[in-house]
């Protein structure tokens, strides 16, 4: 839980696209249990997410996120919405997103990556398998992976 | 020459007498013999000719031969009356007795060649019997031609006769409500006054083409009196008249098979729409209620996780039945969906090695044939054609089940089997379990029927629904047999050639 980003001496920067309040506390819970230190910030619309990547208006003063969760299921602007603006956004695309669906109708899958996600998970039912789905995400993402720099 | 004596008519003669001494000489006697003669000989000529004058005219006449026997024998008499009258003044009776011979020779042929015709002459219908038997066949001609134009005239389909110039020749009663025209009016006028000239141009080549008699019914548009068009079908047969070929199209008005074929497949559509759209709302359904269903499992979870110490033995129960609970709607929501889904994925067959499934099978019930020590046995399997995922989802339920539903401390004994059943394979999964009452056993595989309680052995009640499911959309049959406490079967059967789909 103490230890930092290996190459950056830094807390991991994680972004939550969620609207559903129970599965944002689910994920806080879950990555307050990791090993590696992290920020986790939620945006509860596609729009706020956007905002915020974008570093508009009050956002201005943000850094980037080292991964982007991303749920399909939002109100108004959809979460594939929200993917294929990123990944058409010359600063954002090179961000990681990893799809977090209760969806696992092929066409959402396939939508998906043809848009360029970067993983699709489907929400586990089980607590522990939800821990379990955290914990590997910081695993691959955070320990074996080499993300970009931010900047 | 009267006032001779015998001695002159000696004189006169040599040896004979004429016949006229016979007669002494007497005028009366005389003259009345030679016009009898003449007489005679006169009508037996004209009777002779006038037979062979019909003979001649009446070239049909039955047994003319007769006729010509008559005649001549008519003739010969005649010249033997002629013959008569000389005698009466000559004596040439030498060249009278061979004419009589021959006369004699002819009769007797004549008699002959008669007596030889008697058995025809006999059995020769007579005139009257010949026109009674014309009458007959005239009457019959006219019953068969009356029967004929009733059923042409009361036949619902249309019956139309043209010549070798396509013009109309008969129009029956169905035509004239078909069309609105009456016979009279289209009679000796060309059929393209009834078929707008598209399809005329086709008939055209039809009936050049001259195709076979049994060509079938094809479907052309017809046009009305009143210049609408309706769609009919159309056969035609060819036939000949004095060498000339003619044509007889039955026709069929098929506008209203053609509005029922219309409502029928939108009935058809409707009906493919609604199940289409139950089958969306169930997916839609089970699929977002999974949603919230998740929160509710997570949570109760994080409750019993985290707070546990904080709640008394109560409040533990009760959280353990919102968990479970839960879990159980999960269950259920997951089989809706699965059950939902089973139509979205048909259709696509490939060969299935059926003992390669069951060895899935076995590999994912491995747990629960560990916990339950049962012993799973099986024949040959066969491969065929189907969904591979359907129907190991299939053979899994089913042995999932024969191990489930046990009576407590029996260990349970399960036995795959297979038959060859003429044009299925007729696969069993038999069970040494609870068995099932006669009086549930066809309600089994009802969606969410459940014979037992989820706490005595736990289920989503969809299960032999979803059995049900893949056997029919395979073209399969399944169905139980069973007996309470020794055990149940439960029968399938899958075609060994699929209707490709």
């Amino acid at each position: 839980m103490a230890n930092l980003l290996i190459r950056e001496g830094r807390p991991a920067e994680i972004m939550l696209v969620e609207d559903n309040r129970g599965d944002a506390l689910l994920a806080a819970r879950a990555f307050r249990q990791a090993e590696i230190e992290n920020n986790l910030t939620v945006a509860e619309t596609g729009e706020k997410a956007l905002a915020m990547l974008r570093r508009e208006g009050e956002y201005a003063g943000l850094g980037l996120p080292d991964i982007i969760l991303l749920d399909l299921n939002l109100p108004m602007m959809s979460g594939k919405d929200v993917l294929a603006e990123i990944k058409n956004d010359d600063v954002l695309r090179h961000i990681p997103v990893i799809i977090l669906s209760s969806s696992s109708a092929p066409p959402d899958i396939a939508g998906s990556y043809g848009l360029h996600a970067n993983a699709y998970i489907v929400k586990p039912f089980n607590l522990e398998n939800f821990s379990d789905v955290v914990r590997s995400i910081e695993q691959f993402f955070f320990v074996l992976a080499v993300l970009p720099s931010p900047e | 020459m009267p006032g001779k004596t015998l001695g002159d008519i000696h004189h006169t003669t040599g040896t004979f007498m004429p016949h006229g001494a016979g007669f002494l000489w007497q005028p009366g006697i005389l003259w009345l013999h030679v016009l009898s003669d003449l007489g005679i000989g006169l009508s037996a000529f004209g009777l002779g000719w006038a037979l062979l004058y019909i003979r001649t005219k009446r070239r049909d006449l039955s047994m003319r031969n007769l006729y010509m026997i008559f005649a001549v024998l008519s003739g010969l008499a005649g010249g033997l009356a002629l013959g008569d009258i000389w005698l009466i003044w000559h004596t040439d009776y030498l060249a009278s007795g061979l004419f009589r011979l021959i006369y004699a020779g002819i009769s007797l042929w004549c008699l002959v060649a008669v007596l030889l015709t008697v058995p025809r002459a006999l059995t020769q219908p007579s005139p009257q019997q010949l026109s009674q038997a014309n009458e007959a066949l005239e009457s019959l001609y006219r019953q068969s031609e009356e029967a004929s134009r009733a059923v042409i005239d009361n036949v619902l389909d249309g019956v139309i006769t043209i010549d070798e110039h396509d013009r109309i020749r008969s129009f029956n009663a169905a035509c004239e409500d078909m069309f609105g025209y009456q016979a009279s009016e289209v009679i000796g006028r060309p059929i393209s006054l009834l078929m707008p000239d598209p399809t005329y141009t086709e008939h055209d080549r039809y009936v050049s083409e001259y195709l076979p008699i049994d060509a079938g019914a094809r479907a052309v548009q017809a046009r009305r009196k009143d210049g609408t068009g309706f769609s009919a079908d159309l056969a035609v047969s060819a036939f000949e008249v004095d060498g000339k070929p003619h044509y007889t199209g039955i026709i069929r008005d098929i506008t209203k098979a053609k509005q029922a074929e219309v409502a029928r497949q939108k009935l058809l559509k409707r009906l493919t729409d609604s199940n289409t759209e139950l089958e969306r709302f169930a997916y839609v359904a089970s699929h977002d209620m999974q949603e919230p269903l998740r929160m509710v499992l997570n949570f109760s979870q994080i409750i019993a996780h985290d707070y546990a110490d904080k709640l008394d033995d109560d409040g533990r129960e009760y959280l353990k039945i919102i968990g479970d609970s839960a879990g159980r709607m999960r269950d259920m929501v997951q089989d809706l969906l699965e059950y939902a889904r089973l139509d979205k994925d048909s259709g696509r067959y490939d060969k299935v090695d059926l003992r390669v499934e069951l060895a899935h099978v076995l590999e994912n019930l491995r747990t629960l044939t560990k916990e339950s020590q049962a012993v799973i046995t099986y024949d040959p399997l066969p491969v065929i054609c189907g969904n591979g995922v359907q129907l190991m989802r299939l053979m899994q339920n089913l042995i999932a089940n024969a191990i489930k539903y046990q009576k407590p401390r029996r260990l349970p004994v399960v036995h795959v089997g297979c038959e060859d059943d003429g044009d299925d394979w007729r696969i069993s999964v038999r069970d040494n379990g609870m068995g099932i009452e006669d009086a549930f056993i066809d309600q089994i595989f009802e969606p969410f029927r459940r014979l037992h309680s989820w706490e005595g052995i736990q289920g989503s009640g969809l299960g032999l629904s979803v059995c049900r499911k893949i056997v029919e959309s395979h073209g399969g049959r399944i169905w139980a047999v069973s007996e309470p406490d020794t055990g149940s079967t439960f029968f399938f059967t899958i075609p060994k050639n699929p209707k490709s789909e």
